[in-house]
């Protein structure tokens, strides 16, 4: 997905709606205070000195995560034999990364807590939030990782030992989303504590609290009593045994265990001062709302505005980069165009028109035309293994083919079949020169990412084969990208296919 | 919040701020008494180690309002903050001065309109204050701490710092371990009937630790004390 141009002005950004009133929030505040190991009196003593509602800012990255992973897990029986347990993974699944854009200090907030739906358009300035802080590229880059390191622990957690281990993501959304939370400051005893709630769901997501000092001296009465039980009698054992026939070793064991115990126990029930408490407020600053990081314009682009406008390279009418991953059409002249963060690409399309068979079938229908990325691949397969029976009936797609990755709006695991179907047959295109008129679909995928998709296209298919793959070694070649149109009659909930 | 022709909302700015009556120097003194202070929450045999000291003027919505025959003037902050104390922000002078030139001045990002359900009265006017806060870090043991000091009233905003417990802590460890382990040596030499008195002691430990001086009354009951 090319954010890159665009992230900084255009980024969507979304709220949640606050469902919690003021006094909800109160009273939740309060029920916490009687909660956990917290002062006892603190629901009597705790004074709220401050209750108001912040929506605190978050970046958010959905990406559709794809995985290939083979490998095994071996452990010893009891009679010395190995036992191997080979495995062979396959991931495709929607995985979300979100950061809070904010310092939360000591509130210690740092990951979203509210799942996708029910978010509303922000309108700055409508609602009291903090400032996001940062740069979007960086959170946006940050987000790619971990979403690649999640779905690569996704695919590996059964297997010990890799032998083939391939990641994908197909970005979706990345956005910055405003999550409503009552920030209560409230003192104690001299003291200044904060408490956190969900404007959402209105449970406490955090803050720091007085803790249980009473139950802290018992414990350490307790321990120190022990303790001294432990030491006094194994030092009293070993000058003069007495009546009891306790080993020696057993006796200085008990010394060095009553001397651990309090030494122990003196700082762990000394230091306890807070309940919850997490974050640092190590960056003086960066607690004043940060303000957004601009795009930074190079001294070059800068000196020369013109060019950071972007051209079609047919006819020289200005484009720009429509929100998400899009190839579009030029307004003027019509070629295909894949904008990205600093080019303009001419992209070669063709239009396939319906066979016979299909005309005379769907007779009076008219076609949707869903684009397609067509590349010219070169799979050359130089080692594979894999474990149980591997003679198959499904055709080799290895070799030189051409590959076909559904780049509209239609759900993957409706385009996946359509996908493979094509790639194997690799059918006759009968362009159509006319220029028909029909709906044509949106491309919402531009050529980097369905690149990346036509490898896991193959060992898609690789795994599907019965046997468990294990090792698969080769080397491919992309080439001579192009859009195709292909035509379906959609009939009710399905497609069918027009070629 | 006035709109620009196109419909843009044009940048909220402050026509003028509190007047900065307080040097760092003078902000770091406030900041040092407050802690060293008779209601001083700190554990005092605790060094206090100061570190930067930033001035930043805080926009805030100053609203004037007429309650009941009375002038009434509300401050609310015009920008996100998780700072303590700033909510229902207190101003005795009214005098605004011009933006000093080389402030550091945080951008106000909410509309007056946010506040309006909340206020009472007529209104009379309203306008973008900014009010200079010093942000002072302090590092107590290994924990940064920073106090909110108010850059023209001197006022403090505390904020999240240590907190001096009422628990005497080696007390509490001497008073149960000391005797728990002579009681313990008795009983080994003399006769097993002295556990059973330990046993005894420790209830009572557990029930009455103030007793033994293990909770300090005099910061329980108030600064006198007595
Ligand atoms: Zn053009």
């Amino acid at each position: 997905m090319v954010l890159e141009r665009s992230v900084e002005d255009l980024i969507s950004e979304i709220q949640y709606k606050a469902k919690i009133t003021r006094g909800v929030a109160d009273r939740t505040v309060r029920d916490w205070f009687t909660k956990g190991v917290k002062a006892p009196d603190l629901s009597r003593e705790g004074v709220v000195t401050e209750l108001y509602l912040v929506y605190l800012p978050f970046w958010r990255f959905v990406a559709q995560g794809k995985a290939v992973a083979c490998g095994y897990s071996e452990y010893t029986e009891k009679t010395g034999n190995v036992i191997r347990n080979i495995f062979e993974e396959l991931i495709d699944e929607e995985f979300i990364w979100t950061e809070c854009a904010c310092d939360t200090g000591k509130c210690g907030i740092t990951k979203l807590w509210l799942d996708p739906g029910g978010e509303v358009p922000y309108v700055r300035g409508s609602v009291v939030s903090m400032d996001a802080g940062g740069s979007a590229i960086e959170a946006s880059k940050r987000g790619r990782e971990e979403v690649h390191r999640m779905i690569k622990e996704a695919a590996a957690k059964r297997i010990q030992v890799l032998t083939l281990e391939k990641t994908f993501l197909i970005p979706k959304v990345f956005e910055l989303v405003y999550a409503p939370v009552w920030i209560a400051h409230y003192s104690y005893k001299g003291g200044d504590y904060t408490a956190i709630v969900d404007g959402v769901r209105g449970e406490v997501l955090g803050g720091t609290a007085p803790n249980n000092l009473t139950a802290r001296t018992r414990m350490m009465i307790l321990t120190f009593t022990a303790g001294g039980i432990m030491i006094g009698s194994s030092i009293a054992m070993l000058i003069h045994p007495g009546p009891y026939q306790i080993s020696e070793l057993f006796q200085i064991i008990l010394l060095l265990l009553g001397i651990a115990m309090c030494m122990a126990a003196y700082p762990a029930f000394k230091e306890g001062r807070t309940f919850v408490s997490s974050g640092s407020m190590q960056h003086i600053l960066a607690l004043s709302p940060a303000t957004r990081v601009p795009k930074q314009l190079t001294d070059n682009e800068i000196l020369n505005h013109e060019s950071t406008l972007l051209k079609c390279p047919v006819c020289g009418e200005v484009v720009e980069q429509p929100w998400g991953e899009v190839v579009s059409a030029c307004k003027k002249c019509h070629h295909l165009l894949d904008v990205t963060a600093n080019t303009v690409k001419l992209v070669p399309y063709d239009v396939a028109k319906p066979d016979l068979l299909a005309r005379t079938a769907m007779k009076g229908m008219d076609p949707e035309y869903i684009p397609f990325w067509k590349f010219e691949v070169d799979f050359n397969v130089t080692d594979r293994l894999a474990g149980g029976e591997t003679k198959t009936g499904l055709p080799d797609i290895s070799g030189k083919r051409s590959y076909y990755i559904c780049a509209a709006d239609i759900p993957r695991y409706v385009s996946e079949p359509w996908e493979i179907d094509l790639t194997i047959r690799n059918p006759e295109i009968v362009e159509d020169f006319a220029g028909r008129e029909g709906t044509y679909l949106t491309i919402l995928m531009n050529q980097n990412t369905a690149r990346k998709l036509t490898e896991f296209l193959y060992l898609r298919y690789e795994t599907e084969k019965p046997g468990i793959l294990q090792v698969l070694r080769y080397n491919f070649q992309v080439d001579n990208a192009r859009i195709l149109y292909i035509p379906y009659y959609k009939e009710k909930t399905s497609y069918i296919p027009g070629i | 919040m006035a709109d620009t022709p196109n419909g843009i909302p044009a940048p909220l700015v402050c026509s003028g701020a509190a007047a900065s009556l307080i040097d760092e120097e003078r902000a770091r003194e406030i900041a040092g008494e407050w802690l060293d202070g008779e209601k001083n929450p700190v554990v005092p045999d605790e060094t206090i180690q100061f570190g930067k000291a930033v001035l930043i003027y805080y926009p805030f919505w100053k609203f004037s309002r007429e309650d009941g025959g009375e002038d009434v003037i509300v401050y609310r902050p015009a920008c996100g903050t998780l700072l303590s104390g700033l909510q229902d922000l207190q101003r005795e002078e009214t005098r605004v001065v011009p933006v000093p030139k080389d402030a550091n001045i945080l951008p106000a990002t909410v509309f007056s309109t946010v506040y309006l359900p909340e206020l009472h009265g007529i209104a009379r006017g309203e306008e973008l204050v900014g009010i200079p806060l010093w942000m002072i870090s302090y590092k107590v043991k290994n924990s940064i701490y920073m106090m909110v000091v108010n850059g023209e009233s001197g006022l403090v905003y505390p904020g999240w710092h240590p907190v001096k417990e009422p628990a005497v802590w080696k007390r509490t460890a001497l008073t149960a371990f000391i005797p728990m382990v002579l009681l313990s040596m008795t009983a080994v030499y003399l006769s097993p009937w002295f556990f059973i008195l330990a046993a005894g002691l420790l209830i009572i430990f557990l029930y009455r630790s103030r007793m033994f001086g293990m909770v300090n009354t005099k910061y329980l009951e108030g600064k006198d004390g007595s």
